[in-house]
């Protein structure tokens, strides 16, 4: 037992000594194996959160309420320099209950300098407000402006293919996007009588043979990238289900956006000007309305249109530190719905906001912001918000 | 009598499907020359403002030393702040930077030596 003992214990000394007379200054790895170098494949996790106060006085009613935490994370995965997926998910709390939606996720691949494709659900760039600056940690409002969201006529999103890219003219600069997608779904008011005519553009699954087409193509004037113009569409032949009688009732969308960003020192600080102008006209089509058990016929001209333009000033070269923080942020913002639809209504809304930047990435919005509505779901009316949101992107 | 009334009723049956398919027709062209008219505004827009001068560095034939060329750090400044403020290059390493820089290549439509020389600004400077 003792010989057996004696002997385990010499391998295991034995070993360690030789393993550390193994390491040779000279030529271990600190000299001979090249440095760190990261892999070309990478995970990361990004996304943005907001949470807040929201009080609400519309007529007599009132209501204010702590709102529920937004997180909206984003998994990057880049695959190699050129290949990367990207997916964003979206929980909200609506109505006691938690909601999970893909605001996006699809595959990029970079052809060449000037060309990417990418495919799968992918935020449409029909303008740039959705695409570009409707995350909380960048919209300086804790609200989207008309137009935007659940009843809103710009597209967000949609499953398809798209090919985009960007040119370097020597100073100015051009970028476009192409791309086709399972297009709109026109309500017929079967489910939602009160929204017959709207589209929905979240079309998972394409309810006809007839794809959407669309594009955007973007130029920036000048040398120093501080202003940008684009003209974007949207159109597809067919948005109703096949075999129905809506099948052929076409859409054809288009939008003009403008932004300017720029440092001016004659006013201390940035200048940020963003506008969207959104029109949508889509084939009349005949709608059935059931008042008092009786179905009647009904139809009107489809078209509609919002704007919205925004003016922010930060004023970066202040000398006090907590003013160079601040942001004074203004913006106005309309909707026309077609006369005659369920949904029709003209809306009017004023938002003015003082902002803190806590960091690059985070911000405290104190909004005030007045609706004064035609029509709408809810009879119109004026409606007065004031706003306390934290939003922070990671 | 009744095939004569057969006869008239398919020809007007014909002539009803000829008008919509006309219609039909007569819609997606026009929704092709409206986006063609814009199209060619846009273009005409671009055409009008771009500089009529060589890129940066081949405009003249001064020495390379010479040449005047936007630093990463101008083009970060401009382009992160088109949407958002132009993020801290502290605040990730330079495999996040790699990963950030495609992503953000195809999400904002940076040309390629926008993102190039932006991308090695941020992995300097972080």
């Amino acid at each position: 037992m003792k010989n057996l003992l004696t002997l385990i214990a010499i391998i295991v000394f034995g070993s360690t000594v030789y393993s550390q007379t193994y390491n040779d200054f000279g030529t271990d790895s600190s000299s001979t194996t090249p440095s760190f170098t990261p892999s070309k494949t990478q995970f990361m996790i990004r996304g943005y959160g907001h949470t807040g106060l929201n009080s609400l006085k519309a007529g007599d009613e009132k209501e204010s309420s702590y709102v529920g935490s937004a997180f909206a994370p984003i998994f990057l995965f880049k695959h190699s320099d050129r290949l990367i997926f990207e997916a964003e998910l979206e929980f909200v709390l609506e109505g006691n209950e938690l909601e999970v939606g893909l605001e996006y996720a699809n595959v990029m691949y970079v052809l060449n300098k000037n060309m990417t494709v990418r495919a799968g659900k992918f935020l449409l760039p029909f303008g740039t407000f959705m695409e570009r600056l409707h995350p909380s940690w960048i919209n300086r409002f804790p609200t989207a402006p008309l137009g935007y969201g659940h009843d809103g006529i710009a597209p967000s999103s949609g499953i398809g293919v798209e090919l985009r890219g960007a040119f370097d003219l020597g100073g100015p600069k051009l970028n476009y996007s192409v791309y086709s997608t399972n297009g709109p779904r026109l309500k017929d008011g079967s489910d939602e009588p009160e929204e017959a005519g709207m589209l929905l553009f979240q079309n998972f699954e394409d309810n006809n043979n007839s794809k959407a087409f669309g594009g955007r193509i973007g130029l920036l004037p000048f040398a120093d990238s501080s202003t940008e113009i684009g003209f974007s569409t949207y159109s597809a032949n067919k948005t109703g289900a096949t075999d129905s009688a809506y099948e052929n009732a076409g859409a054809f969308l288009y939008a003009l956006d403008f932004s300017f960003v720029k440092q001016i020192p004659e006013i201390g600080g940035f200048i940020d000007i963003k506008g969207q102008y959104n029109n949508s006209d889509i084939d009349d089509a005949t709608y059935i309305e059931i008042e008092d058990d009786v179905a009647e016929e009904y139809t009107f001209d489809n078209k509609s249109n919002s704007f919205y333009s925004q003016l922010s000033y930060r004023p970066t070269m202040a000398s006090s530190d907590f003013l160079k923080k601040l942001e004074f942020v203004g913006r106005y913002s309309n909707y026309n719905a077609p006369e005659g639809a369920e949904w029709e209504e003209q809306s009017d809304q004023y938002a003015f906001g003082l902002n803190y930047w806590l960091t690059w990435r985070s911000l405290i919005k104190v909004t005030y912001q007045t609706t004064e509505s035609k029509g709408g779901h809810d009879g119109g009316g004026t409606t007065n918000g004031f706003f306390v949101h934290w939003a922070i992107g990671f | 009598m009744e095939v004569a009334q057969l006869m008239v009723s398919l020809y007007t049956g014909l002539l009803d499907s000829n008008k919509l398919i006309k219609q039909t027709i007569m819609k997606t062209i026009y929704k092709i020359f409206i986006a063609g008219i814009m199209l060619f505004v846009t273009g005409g827009l671009i055409v009008s403002c771009s500089s009529t001068k060589n890129a940066y560095t081949d405009a003249t034939d001064v020495e390379e030393e010479f040449k005047i060329e936007k630093s990463g750090a101008q083009m970060w400044g401009e382009a992160c702040n088109r949407c958002h403020l132009a993020p801290s290059p502290a605040d990730y390493n330079d495999t996040d930077w790699s990963t950030i820089s495609l992503h953000m290549r195809v999400r904002a439509n940076l040309t390629e030596k926008e993102i190039t020389k932006i991308e090695a600004f941020l992995k300097s400077a972080n």
